[in-house]
């Protein structure tokens, strides 16, 4: 291996969100990035090099985009964590590039104001320069470099304008701390200093730890100095002191900030034309897209859209995939004499990954839209219209997406709420993700209709899965108002949404980010994924019948999962269902369409699909001791109801673990949703039968 | 509230404005953790704020606040007092 | 391949796997505070 290189600098590049951070991030480092996970948070670090104008190594590190280092998400607090040098494995950096939108330096100097008070040198780079210009704003540059004290480079990243300027301030031998600062009423620069005096820093800067420490919410303070009582008690008392002298310790350093930057941009904007009256393109869209009728139909052309995209395009590549699985089991199954390991490599390792890897182009085009509607400024609309249903049952507009992801796979569903500043707020939402019938039912629910009303139209077949899915929507309502009542109580969260300006997406941008999502998605699949399918394969395998030459429904019947299934017989039995059935919904919890594959098992069906007319009619004819029939209309429909309300994938309960970082939280839900599917399968079966259904 | 607040007879909550309204503001009572995140976006006193429009169901409302258009719900917006202007 | 090799393999690979999960679980780095966050936080002097 090559030795590493001596890196030259450190910078991490910071800004609000919607600025073109990320843009700057990929035209500086190319190909060269990584990505991986800051240690114990599950958010995302994404760190590249770059060569400087002389060839020295540049670290860059893009963080999450914030609004502040007085941070309210778990993504800002990586941003600030890096930027005080709190990170365990994550350097301090040497300097900051502040990616600032200029037709917007009134709200967005407010973060560089807190960046300067860092004392880390910084750079500015001054994005979209282009829509300042089209909306009358000149920007006089030399005023802001003196009136800010650091270097200030003109961009429009989306065009690769200001790259190589960027760079080469970049590469200067020494970068200085600025010397400029939003002053503060004296008395709370006396606490700043005092508080300042006491603290011991990490690597970062005293003076900013101080001071965002002084103007913290109370509500927020305990859990920034967990474990330290007396620094609590010396913050209580500096606040009152703040309060005896008539200032607020929570608005005053944000009023003396917005008071500096209004003095910057008063000297260094200067409008031509009317004061900015004049309505821009967003509003012009936005006069659609947020109409009251308009604006309904937008959003829910967009989303059938995008649902019709995931279902059918994604239907080509799944279809490969399939045909790819099913290509390589034979290689195995022609190449190796049968035996347990061929079992292993064969239905563990192969089916088990590639029914989960099955799901990836689903996941991206999923992740397609959602960047498109991200970057182009949708999401915020879409947010902002759903706000008043979510708000119903105490959610969040933000809590949409990750819902919306769910129809596809609660993974990425689940993912998605790291945007949620709440925590209580986002564990409901992901508690309830699950809910929404994501696409490993399908072939369940395929089935299952199929058995219920084979002689039915298209139209009434999919009436009876729309039915399904809208279950899982009232579920997931229902339950998120509830346990916003009970365990995770919390004030109904504040809406507190930007509307960015409309702008075109960048698809490089969008298609690196599904490139890393994809890169991500098939480590976990060769990874965990792997490790649990082959000890699922375990459970249904083993021990092995002592009869010679058992076939696969024996062998199935004698092993852990098999007997488990017998065991619940009972739990199960008032639901309609066999021990056989019970079978198959253990072996689902590997993926739930795997169902549909261990009923073939079970029935010694080569090759079983949802469409397999001979696993079809081999369950129609399957009978009870007493001679009734046990796939009866009933039952599927139970079935059915118990697969859109159960918690039977492994993937999902590890994704929890790991965006919960507990236990508590995924076994908590297997037991609620697991309780719930059996309830309301109990109800549609026995309540059904009392009616007379059969 | 009525400790020593400014008394303002001219001060109405921000959620009373309609679509096109400015108003300057005078308190923030927003409750809870947020309320410096309301004036970090900011809702800072002194600083003039437009009503762009309601949400297609009556809430949230989107504000133009320092150049940026930020939405807030109304049981929020209540406790931004204003100044009509 | 003899069933008894297959057999050996097969369970190797389980063994492998449930050893896997079990030290993934436990490789975590934490601020020492007990709190889980992965970083370090404002400690007086």
């Amino acid at each position: 291996m090559a030795e590493a290189p001596q890196i030259f600098r450190r910078i991490a590049i910071a800004g609000n969100p919607n600025t073109g951070k990320s843009t700057i991030f990929n035209a500086l480092t190319g190909m060269r990035q990584k990505v991986g996970n800051y240690p114990g948070v599950t958010v995302e670090k994404k760190t590249g090099r770059f060569f400087g104008s002389h060839g020295e190594t540049m670290e860059l590190l893009d963080l999450p985009g914030s609004y502040s280092l007085q941070v309210r998400s778990p993504d800002e607090a990586v941003s600030r964590d890096v930027l005080l040098g709190r990170v365990p494995d994550t350097p301090r950096p040497d300097a900051i590039i502040a990616v600032l939108d200029a037709s917007n330096l009134d709200r967005h100097l407010y973060l560089v104001a807190q960046f300067l008070e860092l004392d880390i040198p910084v750079i500015v780079a001054l994005n979209m320069v282009d829509v300042a210009e089209q909306r009358g704003l000149t920007i006089d540059l030399l005023a802001l470099k003196n009136s800010l004290g650091v270097p200030v480079i003109p961009m429009v990243a989306s065009r690769g304008q200001g790259l190589i300027e960027l760079k080469q301030a970049l590469s200067r031998a020494t970068l200085h701390v600025s010397e400029c600062k939003a002053q503060l009423p004296i008395v709370l620069e006396r606490e700043v200093s005092a508080l300042s005096r006491i603290l011991k820093c990490h690597a970062g800067s005293v003076r900013s730890e101080a001071m965002l420490l002084l103007s913290i919410e109370d509500e927020r303070l305990a859990a920034e100095v967990n474990g330290n009582p007396s620094l609590l008690t010396e913050i209580h008392a500096a606040r009152e002191r703040l309060k005896l002298s008539g200032l607020d310790p929570i608005a005053a350093p944000v009023d003396a900030r917005y008071a500096w930057v209004s003095e910057v941009c008063a000297s260094v904007i200067h409008r031509r034309g009317e004061d900015s009256h004049g309505l821009t393109f967003t509003d012009h869209v936005d006069q659609i897209l947020t109409h009251k009728l308009w604006g309904w139909l937008a959003f829910v052309t967009m989303m059938a859209l995008m649902f019709v995209c995931i279902f059918v395009v994604a239907k080509w590549p799944m279809d490969w995939i399939d045909g790819a699985k099913d290509w390589l089991a034979n290689l195995v199954r022609s190449h190796m004499a049968d035996g347990d390991f061929r079992s292993l490599v064969v239905d563990g390792v192969i089916g088990g990954v590639g029914n989960v890897v099955i799901f990836l182009p689903q996941i991206l085009i999923l992740f397609f839209f959602l960047g498109l509607l991200e970057d182009s400024g949708y999401m915020a609309r879409a947010a902002f219209i759903m706000d008043r249903m979510m708000s119903r049952v105490g959610l969040h507009g933000k809590s949409f997406v990750p819902l919306l992801s769910s129809f596809a796979c609660a993974i990425p569903g689940i993912m998605a709420t790291r945007t949620i500043e709440n925590r209580n707020d986002r564990f409901v939402t992901i508690l309830v993700a699950p809910l929404m019938s994501c696409s490993a039912r399908l072939p369940v629910y395929a089935i299952m209709i199929a058995l219920l009303m084979p002689a039915s139209s298209v139209w009434a077949k999919a009436g009876v899965m729309l039915c399904m899915y809208l279950l899982g929507v009232a579920a997931a309502f229902v339950m998120a108002g509830l346990f916003k009542k009970t365990i995770l109580r919390s004030e109904t969260p504040m809406l507190l949404l930007e509307l960015p300006p409309y702008r075109a997406p960048v698809v490089r941008g969008i298609v690196q980010r599904m490139w890393e999502r994809a890169v991500v998605f098939l480590r976990r699949a060769g990874t965990v994924i792997l490790a649990l399918s082959v000890i699922l394969w375990a459970l249904l395998n083993y021990p092995k019948p002592a009869t010679p030459n058992p076939t696969r429904a024996d062998v199935l019947a004698h092993s852990a999962a098999g007997r488990f299934g017998h065991a619940i017989e009972p739990v199960i039995a008032p639901l309609g269902y066999d021990w056989k059935i019970g079978i198959g919904l253990v072996a689902s919890f590997a993926a739930r369409e795997v169902f549909v594959s261990t009923m073939g098992q079970i029935y010694n069906i080569e090759d079983a699909k949802a469409d397999n007319e001979d696993l079809r009619s081999r369950m129609r004819d399957e009978r009870r001791a007493d001679g009734t029939p046990i796939f009866t209309p009933l039952t599927c429909l139970s079935i059915m109801v118990f697969f859109v309300l159960a918690m039977q994938c492994l993937s999902t309960v590890a994704i929890v673990r790991r965006e919960t970082n507990s236990w508590r939280w995924p076994l908590f839900q297997i037991a609620y949703m697991n309780a719930l599917a059996w309830v309301a399968a109990f109800i549609v079966y026995q309540g059904g039968h009392l009616l007379g259904f059969r | 509230m009525g400790d020593d607040a400014v008394p303002q007879s001219a001060a109405e909550p921000l959620s009373g404005l309609q679509p096109g309204q400015r108003g300057k503001v005078i308190t923030i009572e927003v409750p809870g953790s947020m309320r410096g995140r309301v004036m970090e976006m900011g809702f800072t006193a002194g600083t003039v704020i437009e009503v762009v429009r309601f949400a297609p169901m009556g809430d949230p409302i989107e504000f133009k606040v320092r150049g940026a258009h930020i939405s807030l719900r109304k049981a929020e917006a209540a406790g931004i007092r204003v100044q009509r202007i | 391949m003899s069933a008894t090799t297959q057999h050996i393999l097969a369970a190797a690979a389980v063994f492998i796997s449930l050893l896997y999960l079990v030290l993934r679980g436990r490789r975590k780095k934490d601020c020492g505070s007990g709190c889980n966050c992965g970083t370090k936080k404002p400690q007086v002097k």
